[in-house]
């Protein structure tokens, strides 16, 4: 049997394995269990095959506003159009708290930006002033 | 295996704090939307995040179906099988009819692009 699609398009098996042991942990947390790799081939291309049918519909609705680039409104709304309403509250939590570490980590970043200007300024400036000594003395 | 470096991180916690940082590595995740149709060309910043999170949603709830048909049947293991019955017993997973209908690995992918 031939694979149709090349393992740069599948999502990393070993993350899907993760993903689906948890869910059954949580599922049943007092039995054993056990998951067959082609279920988790199963699982992952299903995975893709929900990326691709959510994409197509965030792009269609991003389309009818007109605009050329996809947001997560477009995301959220394609959501509730295909009945997977029940994620939107979830997801919107999720990309709130990414939204509030990234705007921290951009104020670090240009903290320690400004950090580096200084310190190399006075670098420059120290090594001018012992170039000059060294010309003068 | 997760992707280490920029995006590690900064979605742990999330919707279950088990899971740590984001899962789904977000240029995988981006090459696949860009194959969905020749239409999809600009992404902004924010949308693969939504996806890895939604994806992971979305196989979670896939698993919980498919386990409820493994436990039915007075099993243990997990197998396609079950992912299909799941798939069929399901209206909500309708747009993977097809998929479950043929072997997944002999899956004709030009269908959803």
């Amino acid at each position: 049997m031939e694979k149709v699609v090349s393992e740069a398009e599948e999502l990393p098996k070993a993350i899907v394995r993760r993903v689906v042991k948890e869910k059954l942990s949580e599922c049943s947390p007092d039995y054993d269990f056990n998951v067959h790799k082609d279920a988790l081939l199963a699982f992952s291309e299903s995975a893709r095959i929900f990326i691709h049918y959510l994409s197509a519909t965030a792009n269609n609705i991003c389309k009818e506003s007109k605009r050329q680039t996809m947001n997560a409104e477009d995301v959220f709304k394609a959501l509730e159009e295909i009945e997977f309403s029940e994620f939107v509250k979830p997801l919107g939590a999720s990309l709130a708290e990414f939204k509030k570490k990234n705007a921290g980590k951009k104020v670090d970043q240009s903290r320690k930006m400004r950090r580096k200007r200084r310190e190399n300024r006075g670098f420059i400036c120290r090594k001018r002033n012992q170039n000059q000594a060294k010309e003068t003395g | 295996m997760r992707q280490a470096g920029t995006y590690s991180g900064i979605l742990s916690g999330g919707i279950s704090g088990k899971t740590g940082p984001h899962l789904l590595p977000l240029a995988r995740i981006k090459k696949i939307m860009k194959k969905s149709g020749e239409a999809v060309k600009m992404i902004s910043g924010e949308s693969p995040i939504v996806f890895s999170k939604a994806c992971e949603l979305f196989i979670k709830e896939l698993t919980q179906r498919s386990w409820m048909v493994t436990m039915q049947s007075k099993r243990r293991t997990l197998n396609k099988e079950d992912v299909a019955s799941a798939v069929m017993a399901t209206d909500l997973f309708d747009f993977l009819v097809n998929l479950v209908s043929e072997s997944p690995l002999e899956m004709d992918t030009s269908k959803y692009s």
